[in-house]
């Protein structure tokens, strides 16, 4: 849901940081559909690669993007790393 | 001493190289990155060894180039011992290639690598057991992290084994056979290759996630590096300018030629070694092959096989070892097209055009231009791959595409891969292209001073009409002839004539003279390898047809594009 509103806000700024915020987005909601948490997994570790590459991206021409919030989803890494016992 | 390592593609084999001689050999993630033998001395308690580092095989058929570089190899060059490396989450179908070096009667040593990845998925294999089956010692190790190498060496030190193993049937039985003796699968957690395959091979998200790791691999090349690119630009800048305000000939060769000339190709360097550690990432990890396998779909309707793959990849970072990569292939049409196709494929050489002109006429879409470059690049090799498919190089082909396991990058593989990768484009910056900042900066300034009366004027203006249809200017006429030494003379070139692009160039000329240098005749060192790789015949036609491509597909870009 976060994801979804994200790209929602990006999309004015970088249409191509919106549509990776879009493929998070429904990756988690993929996962949440066919009850399975190597989606919610693999989208936590997209989100959080995005997350840092944007804060790159802003320390290196101060270009601001809601990817930045990408962080949010490193709870969720933690979560389903332990589930999944990776 | 020289021993032979020998093994299936991505077992490690290079990596295993690395550990024994402490070199820096560049290792990968996916099947096929040694495609010619590698050698490497070291010397283990005194003695001097020479570890000769063949193609990864699947057997001893000679079916491929690399599989007869292995044979002849072993058959003339009798090596003292053989290591055989194996990958140990995969005995059964390793143990085919043993069994064929079985008739050689060469000493032999079987390494057990990747051993740590094996047990993760609750293989345990029993050494001994195998040992005493084989003949021969047999070594677990984990090459990327040394485990067992000095193991390996003193076994090395005692000259290994001729293998004595009585082949019942078939070799395909008796490698079934022993690997049920020695292999034992306890029950294991889920693996981690398979949770991520479960996501990334996944038929409706697969490709969007694709599309989305290209997309952060070209904004962290092209963005992230930017501070760095302004730095060495204003460098370079100051030091050219300070140079040739000073008076005399020399300075002027010095300032306006070789530091201008060579400075516009390097102030580039931060997005080639960006591009390549992302890549680097990408390869280590063991995700190209998953994207391959995606695509293979497509590969398949265009004429060539997952196998073709690799190569083009490879074709991002450099052309040349792209068109080497080419041997693994098995069908020689296959072979042929895949090699052919290849220079379509956008290497790092390219890349300084892209950013110079997308940053002048697209400064607010310059990574979506630059991305769709290489999209249409891929498109265009595809397109020509099918053309000479089903014109040329008709008949089917068979394949068998591997995947490797994920795997955390190795900070020092990356290193090396990023380094070995950069080095050249260095290398490259220090020979080729100061040479020709040399000839250009002559072409500029005799027999007179005035560009327009110069040598480089006149021939420009003399080919000019050639690209008429294009309204490119003479100066960039030049440009697309000088860069056919090497693609980043064109950018190089166009620095040491002044050219004030953004007035002479209109948008929709920049993009035809983009999509032109992305699209015409290989560099010189593309060529020299296609015409090792396949012969004279076909070294000139990539030459025609490339440029024939070229400059049609420029033509009509500019016509569409004015019209837009």
């Amino acid at each position: 849901m976060i994801f979804g509103v994200l790209a929602w806000f990006e999309v004015k700024r970088s249409f191509m940081n919106a549509f990776v915020l879009a493929v998070i987005s429904v990756t988690f909601l993929k996962g949440f559909i066919v009850k399975k948490r190597s989606y919610g997994f693999v989208a936590s570790i997209i989100a959080v690669i995005f997350a840092f590459l944007m804060t790159l991206v802003f320390l290196a021409v101060g270009t601001f993007s809601y990817g930045i919030f990408g962080y949010f989803a490193l709870p969720a890494f933690i979560w389903y790393r332990k589930r999944l016992a990776v | 001493m020289k021993i032979a390592m020998i093994g299936n593609p991505n077992v490690g084999k290079t990596a295993l190289l690395n550990a024994l001689t402490g070199g820096n050999f560049e290792v990968g993630n996916f099947p096929g990155t040694t495609v010619e033998k590698k050698e490497g001395k070291a010397k283990i308690d005194g003695k001097e060894i020479l570890f000769v580092d063949l193609p990864g095989i699947y057997s001893l058929e000679a079916h491929s180039l690399d599989e007869k570089v292995a044979k002849d190899f072993l058959t003339k060059e009798r090596p003292d011992l053989i290591l055989n490396i194996v990958n140990a989450s995969n005995l059964e179908r390793n143990l085919y290639l043993t069994l064929q070096l079985v008739d050689f009667k060469i000493p032999m040593i079987l390494v057990l690598n990747m051993i740590d990845e094996a047990e993760k998925r609750g293989i345990r294999i029993d050494a001994e057991r195998l040992s005493k089956i084989l003949g021969i010692p047999v070594i677990k190790t984990v090459a990327v992290k040394g485990i067992g190498i000095e193991e390996l060496k003193r076994e090395i030190l005692r000259g290994g084994k001729v293998p004595r193993v009585e082949i019942e049937g078939n070799i395909i039985k008796t490698a079934e056979k022993i690997a049920k003796k020695v292999v034992r699968v306890e029950e294991r957690r889920i693996d981690l290759t398979e949770i991520l395959d479960d996501v990334f091979m996944d038929k409706h998200l697969g490709i969007p996630i694709f599309i989305a790791f290209m997309w952060m691999m070209f904004t962290f090349t092209f963005t992230v590096a930017t501070p760095l690119t302004d730095l060495i630009d204003s460098a370079f800048s100051v030091l050219a300018e300070y140079v040739s305000s000073l008076n005399g000939i020399v300075f002027s060769l010095i300032g306006d030629g070789v530091i201008k000339g060579v400075g516009s190709v390097l102030v580039f360097l931060p997005n080639i070694a960006f591009l390549f550690v992302a890549l680097s990432l990408l390869e280590l990890s063991g995700y190209m092959p998953r994207a391959v396998y995606l695509m293979d779909k497509i590969m398949t309707t265009f004429g060539l096989t997952g196998r073709s793959v690799i190569p083009l990849i490879m074709g991002f970072g450099c052309n040349v070892p792209a068109v080497m990569a080419t041997r693994s292939i098995e069908d020689d049409r296959v072979r042929i097209a895949t090699l052919l196709v290849n220079p379509f494929i956008s290497c790092s050489a390219r890349l300084p055009i892209y950013v110079l002109f997308a940053g002048l006429f697209f400064p607010n879409a310059k990574t979506i231009v630059i991305m769709s470059l290489y999209a249409f690049g891929v498109a265009i090799a595809l397109i020509s791959a099918l053309i000479f498919r089903k014109v040329l190089l008709r008949g089917e082909a068979e394949y068998i595409i591997e995947l490797p396991p994920y795997r955390i990058p190795n900070w020092r593989d990356v290193w090396i891969l990023t380094w070995n990768r950069t080095k050249h484009f260095l290398q490259k910056a220090g020979t080729v292209i100061l040479g020709m900042s040399v000839v250009i900066w002559f072409l500029t300034n005799f027999p007179t001073s005035n560009i327009e009366s110069s040598y480089a004027g006149t021939l420009g203006k003399l080919l000019q009409p050639i690209f008429a249809p294009m309204g490119w200017d003479w100066q960039f006429v030049l440009a697309i002839l000088m860069g056919a030494v090497a693609k980043e003379v064109v950018v190089e070139t166009l620095s040491i004539l002044n050219t004030p692009i953004s007035q002479i160039m209109t948008t929709s000329q920049a993009l035809a003279f983009m999509v032109f240098s992305l699209l015409y005749m290989p560099c010189i060192a593309t060529l020299a390898t296609i015409k090792a790789e396949a012969g004279w015949k076909w070294s000139i036609f990539a030459v025609i047809y490339s440029f024939t491509v070229a400059y049609f597909v420029a033509f009509v870009v500019e016509v569409i594009a004015r019209l837009i």
